[in-house]
């Protein structure tokens, strides 16, 4: 392959124009909403409705100087010669996978991204490329998630079974929680869920956008003998926090793909692990980057060895990129 | 096997020591004879596998997998166990597994040879909490924050029978531990065993409140003993066997033959473990070289000696009980004093 007119910190070498930056930029194109990939105070972001919106509601409407919506779909010039197009990744609403081209090359930056059905994201759109950029928050043969209406099923499961105790699922705020409550109305359960304080703002977001969540009801305030037997939704840090206090004898559970490994949910008190991750498993990783039929890889976002070695077992050029600040910052809830 | 699977997984979970107690409760008042059973021995650590061992596992595992990732993956998870259950790369329509007691009668009776095919067919067959489960049972390495003492706890909780009764006959029980349910369900009396495997509960020390203690004990209901920097034991003899309980009601007899090889009669001796030459007790380190090893070393058993301290005899049979094994011409009661000197020291009670 030619020389890729991306560079390894994702700059696109024609135009200057950034791709998730971990710094301020003069120009940025943002693939999703979350804090490590989504930042304050970039010159202008080019992102999809979806994230401009997440934006503007986490940071505020001046987060950027200037925003620039790109739905699916549409290709964009820019300057240099460069074309644009924004392509579901399925990770969170709006979430995308940025493709590049430049004379006849085509680059892909997946962002984070699953392939599963998820009806809080727009469905994950396979895109053919010559290099592709993948994450690898999940790049080792250990990560093999299960389904995730098996794991609801388990955690209704043991609802029944504690009537008489509160069932606080620690959840990323933006993705994994409306995702959480998405599956939940998916398996038929249809009681109100209630919300902890830093979980209503998004959640309010995602149904002004559409996605339909039934009754969510904020737990400040409710009674605790009301709680019995309900479901509350909290970010991962307050589940162990005093404010779970005010909940009766609360099963503590964490939704995320680092729940598989039990003796690491045992040691942080995890009584309910439910492995449902936003990301793609090994298996996902290792079929898109076959499929999307690139000679090159570049590994970053995670567990870049295994994911280098094995495309490198394939016959594929692949590598990992160190992108400083890429780090697991929101490793808790994914 | 799938409710056995949720077993475990609940326990290793479930931080609450009551909850787990009320898990098994539930478990054993649930489940059929013989795979309870088979269960209580899983969670009391008394069940192992001549040819299972986690080596087999790995060499399954490696065989479908690229050692390097292994590697890596094993070096993230950092328990062999669950790096195995979690990067098993076959997955079958998920069939049912064996009933416990058929998975433990194939791990006992499948040939080394076969015995890869068979773990291999079963990794692949179980949904992923039951392969969790399996490589757990089949390693031998639970790690579940349950000991044996906890699941007896729960046996008598569930039957109402009274824990120290249970503690006692506990060692001369045999698999899958029928005769033990049916006490506990209420139909069978309790199982008698030989004395020689029964376990007494301790006497343990306890603090003495002098404002409010010493004016009622007299001291000549009591006789005084240094506190013995060793651990304490119940040596009991029988029938040409010697048991050595820990406190817990652990045997713990394997790790010292230096010591129950040596003595033998019939008798119930309540007493200090201790290591050292002519009874000088050396100090607590040195014994802790000795303690929680399956196979004690010659170099070990040279260094550091075992001998018991004892405070207190339980029980003694009169020399009429029989013979004891000692070669002829060599007076029974002779030998056996002799050989009980040498390791077992008595103090004289005035």
């Amino acid at each position: 392959m030619a020389e890729p007119f991306l560079t390894r910190d994702l700059r696109i070498a024609p135009n200057g124009i950034y791709i998730d930056p971990p710094q301020p930029q003069v120009r940025a194109i943002v693939t999703h909403g979350h804090a490590d990939h989504a930042r304050y105070g970039h010159g202008a972001v080019l992102a999809t409705p979806d994230t401009v919106a997440i934006m503007k509601a986490r940071y505020g409407e001046d987060a950027a100087g200037r925003w620039d919506e790109l739905p699916f779909g549409e290709r964009r010039q820019l300057d240099g010669g460069v074309t644009v197009s924004l392509h579901p990744a399925g990770h969170i609403l709006g979430s995308a996978q940025v493709l590049l081209e430049h004379k006849g090359q085509r680059i892909v930056v997946s962002g984070d991204y699953k392939r599963l059905d998820d009806r809080t994201a727009q469905h994950f759109e396979l895109v053919k490329c010559d290099l592709l950029v993948t994450e690898a928050t999940f790049g080792l043969p250990v990560f093999q998630h299960p389904r995730p209406a098996d794991e609801i099923a388990r955690l209704l499961r043991s609802v029944a079974a504690f009537p008489e105790r509160a069932h606080v699922i620690g959840c990323y705020a933006l993705g994994k929680a409306q995702r959480v409550i998405s599956l939940l109305r998916q398996s038929g359960y249809d009681a109100p869920i209630y919300l902890h304080g830093a979980m209503i703002r998004l959640c309010e977001l995602y149904v002004e956008r559409g996605i339909a969540l039934g009754e969510l009801r904020p737990s400040l305030d409710v009674p605790k003998a009301e709680l019995a037997g309900q479901i509350v939704i909290a970010p991962p840090s307050a589940i162990k926090d005093r404010w779970s206090r005010r909940l009766p004898d609360p099963v503590l559970a964490v939704a995320s793909g680092w729940m598989s490994v039990k003796q690491r949910a045992r040691q942080s008190g995890v009584e309910l692990p439910l492995v449902i991750s936003d990301h793609a498993d090994w298996n996902e990783l290792r079929q898109t980057i076959t499929e999307t039929g690139a000679e090159t890889i570049w590994v970053t976002h995670g567990r870049e060895d295994a994911l280098v070695y094995w495309s490198q077992q394939q016959g594929l050029a692949a590598e990992p990129l160190r992108i400083e600040a890429y780090e697991d910052s929101e490793l808790d809830g994914e | 096997m799938k409710k056995f699977a949720q077993l475990l997984e609940v326990l290793a979970l479930t931080p609450s020591r009551n909850r787990k107690i009320e898990a098994m409760t539930q478990y054993f008042a649930s489940t059929p004879d013989p795979d309870r059973g088979y269960a209580l021995a899983i969670l009391t650590g008394a069940l192992s596998f001549k040819n299972v061992k986690p080596a087999v596992l790995r060499d399954v595992v490696t065989a479908e997998v690229d050692p390097h990732l292994f590697a890596l993956s094993y070096d993230y998870v950092g328990d062999l166990g669950e790096t195995i259950a979690l990067i098993w790369p076959h997955h079958g329509e998920q069939q049912d597994l064996p009933t416990l007691t058929e998975l433990i009668e194939l791990f006992n009776t499948t040939s080394k040879s076969e015995l890869p095919k068979l773990i291999a067919s079963l990794l692949t067959r179980a949904a992923i909490n039951e392969r969790w489960a399996l490589v757990k049972l089949a390693t031998g390495a639970l790690r579940i924050g349950v000991n044996a003492r906890l699941a007896k706890t729960a046996l008598a909780e569930m039957s109402g029978k009274d824990l120290q009764a249970l503690e006692e006959i506990w060692h001369g029980l045999r698999l899958p531990y029928t005769e033990l349910f049916a006490w506990l369900d209420g139909k069978a009396s309790r199982p008698d065993i030989d004395h020689a495997s029964r376990f007494h509960p301790l006497m343990l020390s306890n603090p003495i409140d002098e404002a409010k203690d010493l004016a009622v004990l007299a001291p000549a209901d009591f006789s005084a003993e240094w506190k013995w920097d060793g651990i304490r034991v119940q040596l009991i003899l029988s029938a040409g066997r010697a048991s050595l309980f820990s406190r817990t009601g652990d045997d713990i007899a394997e790790s010292f033959p230096d010591l129950v090889d040596n003595v033998f009669g019939e008798a119930v001796l309540d007493g200090e473990l201790l290591v050292g030459r002519e009874f000088e007790a050396a100090p607590f380190n040195d014994l802790q070289q000795r303690l929680n090893r399956k196979v004690a070393t010659q170099k070990l058993l040279d260094e550091f000696p075992a001998f018991v301290r004892v405070y207190d005899i339980l029980l003694t049979v009169p020399k009429t009980s029989g013979p004891c094994p000692g070669p002829s011409g060599d007076s029974a009661s002779k030998r056996g004093s002799n050989a009980i000197r040498r390791r077992v020291w008595m103090c004289r009670r005035s």
